[in-house]
């Protein structure tokens, strides 16, 4: 199974209690990764995708880096995720 | 304007410490008007009264501590600005947060003019309207943090505000900052070394008047506006929550996260230790309380820490996310050891960028082999090595040895040492960079290039990343800002960077002279400072337009530029180190290249009305901007003037 090494920043830190963490998940998407992750940290997919406006919340972030790459700025949820990709959230 | 002043005091305090003598002066309501307060009438006096090739360290020099008309006021901030000529011929102007300039305001003053220089140690006590300056033979030599204490303990008042400098400004280490409240400093090219050379270690004040708003209920008004755009839920921030909660700190993971963090002096941007080094792990580990200063509604901008257990327990002091990129300079992989060398910096009155990038430099040269064990009086200053960064510090400050050739800054130690040594130190003007990464952000480039009074990003700093979906298209078009704003906030893009950096530049000119931080102008997006023209027009009572509070940080940065022209710097001094134009980072970043570089420069001239070749205001420009003085002068001068 694919793994992605997750990183907590600032007041996300606060929700999850962890700076980081590594998992292994079937997740395509990073939308199917922040509704996986909310099973564990209820709230944080409501933060990332609030119900009433149902994208990306502008006021959150979110980066991907892929093989020691400098992380980006990811717009759409339904960017696809690979093996070893590192996700960055606050 | 009226006759009455609302929001200044109208007084001006000089100090002459040669004849130990101090007049009180009428602020001319001219000055008032054109440059407001702050940093702007800083640069004005500091034009008008210095003569251009002056010794920086001679008594003919001047330190000018100014307030602005609403420091005092609830958004103040606790802003200081102080200025003088530093030893790099620039100017050294500089704020700091805390609490001594509302102090200021309240004993009746909007500036403070110290010249001369007396012949023992002095501190000023200034008690409203009873000024003193009374003998600081038994303080000198003190740390800031001791001398904060006796002279506090002296006066017999734990509530006065103290400015001050520590050993390291007394033994004229080049780019000493002032102090204040601990651990708040500003005016890093050397406005502390200025005041050591006066021998003036402290300026102490109690003030017991007020600040007279002219209309009190008005600003009230754009008070609670200005709050509720610093609210999570409506703020356009997406910043805000991150900031409110864990303060600037918060941006070293997320800047390490992009490879934005210097490492190694800047030969590469990603720092492995920036998880170690975090907001996150120092609550964890530490105990942290938010410091802030006078009126600040961010509760956790600076940070208090103490270590308890360690080779560093007891071990106190401040922490700002700047320091922790000053740490990846140099390498440091500890936090309780950059959290030690950050208060040592505080309390032997060092500025912190000044002693990273010259270890670090000196830690490439060993790297390199240029310099070895013994060339460094036995200390191996490798990457890395925090005991030798200790030690080191301690020697710059005594200019012991070694130590001494760093104490003049890396620019003159490379001169010195050679060997091709100068490629890596970085410096502009002659003063150290600081910390944001060149490579990445085109804007900051530009901005320390052009700086007048050395690299500093608060003249310029895109205070967040942008999410420009957030702007509202209406207010762009009310604005009329006169430049692509999409593609000059993209990090790397070269079209629209001049114009956007005046812009920047100018609207943080006016922010300085009122005073304001800049950290606070959250969720304007940096273009729409309408409602600080409100704060000023409801504190003064004075009628200006939007239009003319603009102009006013116009004109403060023409005079600036005017007051470097005099001294002989040019288009060619308006650049950033080779590294960064030349040299790729092994993370990926590529530099910025020359011909990049060049395209912005050249749009920002053309955008500042400066001549492109020789990066002199032109003389249609100064006449403009009220100016007409200084194309006299600099026909006097024999400055070419187009």
């Amino acid at each position: 199974m694919p793994t992605f090494h997750l990183k907590y920043l600032a007041h996300i830190w606060v929700l999850t209690s962890k700076m980081d963490e590594v998992i292994e998940s079937k997740a395509k998407t990073i939308l199917d990764l922040i509704v996986e992750l909310d099973k564990a940290y209820p709230g944080l997919k409501d933060l990332f995708i609030p119900p009433d406006i149902g994208i990306l919340n502008v006021k959150t972030n979110i980066y991907l880096s892929r093989a020691r790459k400098p992380a980006r700025a990811i717009n759409d949820p339904n960017e696809k995720l690979m093996d070893g990709d590192i996700v960055v959230l606050y | 304007m009226s006759a009455k002043w609302f929001g200044w005091k109208g007084k001006m305090l000089r100090i002459d410490l040669s004849k130990g003598k101090f007049t009180k002066q009428n602020l001319p309501k001219e000055l008032a008007r054109n440059y407001i307060g702050g940093r702007g009438v800083n640069a004005k006096i500091l034009y008008d009264e210095l003569k251009a090739g002056i010794d920086p360290l001679s008594p003919d020099n001047i330190l000018v501590f100014s307030t602005g008309p609403l420091s005092g006021t609830p958004i103040g901030h606790g802003r200081t600005s102080i200025n003088t000529k530093s030893t790099r011929m620039t100017p050294a102007e500089g704020g700091f947060g805390g609490f001594f300039a509302p102090e200021l305001k309240y004993a009746g003053y909007d500036h403070i003019i110290v010249s001369g220089r007396s012949d023992k140690p002095v501190y000023v006590w200034i008690d409203d309207d009873e000024i003193e300056i009374r003998d600081a033979k038994h303080i000198w030599g003190k740390t800031t943090w001791e001398t904060d204490e006796i002279v506090k303990e002296e006066i017999g008042d734990t509530d006065i505000q103290v400015s001050y400098i520590g050993p390291a400004a007394e033994n004229l280490v080049y780019t000493c900052p002032v102090f204040c409240n601990l651990y708040h400093s500003g005016g890093r090219l050397g406005c502390g070394t200025v005041m050591g050379s006066k021998k003036l270690k402290a300026i102490a004040v109690r003030g017991s008047q007020g600040v007279q708003l002219a209309h009190p209920d008005e600003f009230e008004k754009v008070y609670i506006k200005w709050r509720e755009s610093m609210d999570l839920k409506n703020g356009l921030d997406p910043f805000i929550a991150p900031y409110s909660l864990f303060g600037a700190h918060s941006l070293v993971r997320i800047y390490g996260e992009m490879a934005g963090i210097q490492t190694r002096n800047a030969q590469d941007l990603r720092f492995e230790y920036a998880d170690e080094l975090s907001r996150e792990k120092m609550i964890s580990t530490y105990d942290v309380k938010p410091k802030t200063s006078f009126g600040c509604v961010t509760p956790a901008c600076g940070t208090w820490y103490r270590i308890d257990s360690g080779p560093f327990a007891g071990t106190e002091g401040a922490m700002i996310w700047a320091d922790i990129v000053g740490m990846g300079l140099v390498e440091i992989n500890s936090l309780p050891a950059g959290l030690y060398i950050r208060s040592l910096c505080d309390q032997l009155g060092l500025d912190f960028f000044h002693i990273c990038y010259s270890i670090a430099w000196a830690m490439e040269c060993y790297q390199r082999g240029i310099l070895t064990k013994n060339d460094m009086d036995g200390i191996e200053l490798k990457f890395g090595n925090y005991e030798g960064m200790i030690e080191m510090t301690k020697r710059m400050t005594c200019r012991e040895g070694f130590g001494s050739i760093l104490a003049d800054g890396v620019k003159k130690a490379s001169e010195k040492i050679g060997k091709g040594s100068e490629r890596f130190a970085l410096s502009i003007k002659g003063a150290e960079l600081e910390l944001l990464p060149l490579r990445i952000l085109y804007i900051a480039a530009l901005g320390v290039a052009v700086s007048e009074s050395g690299p500093d990003h608060t003249k310029f700093i895109q205070v967040h990343l942008p999410k420009l979906d957030l702007i509202k298209p209406k207010l762009l078009k009310e604005l009329k800002l006169g430049f692509d704003l999409e593609k000059a906030y993209k990090p790397q893009e070269v079209e629209g960077k001049g114009r956007f950096l005046k812009f920047l530049e100018d609207s943080r000119g006016v922010l300085d002279t009122l005073p304001f931080c800049v950290f606070l102008t959250r969720s304007n997006y940096n273009i729409d400072f309408r409602l600080w023209r409100d704060f000023l027009v409801a504190g003064t009572g004075v009628d200006y337009t939007y239009e003319e509070v603009m102009t006013v940080g116009e004109r403060i940065k023409n005079v600036e530029r005017a007051f470097i022209v005099r001294e002989g710097f040019r288009r060619r001094d308006d650049t950033i180190p080779r590294r960064m134009l030349e040299e790729p980072a092994p993370c990926g970043h590529p530099p910025v290249t020359q011909e990049k570089f060049d395209k912005m420069l050249d749009e920002y001239y053309e955008a500042r009305g400066w001549s492109k070749r020789t990066g002199i205001p032109l003389r249609t420009k100064l006449e403009e901007l009220g100016l007409s003085r200084i194309v006299d002068d600099f026909l006097a001068l024999e400055i070419e003037v187009e």
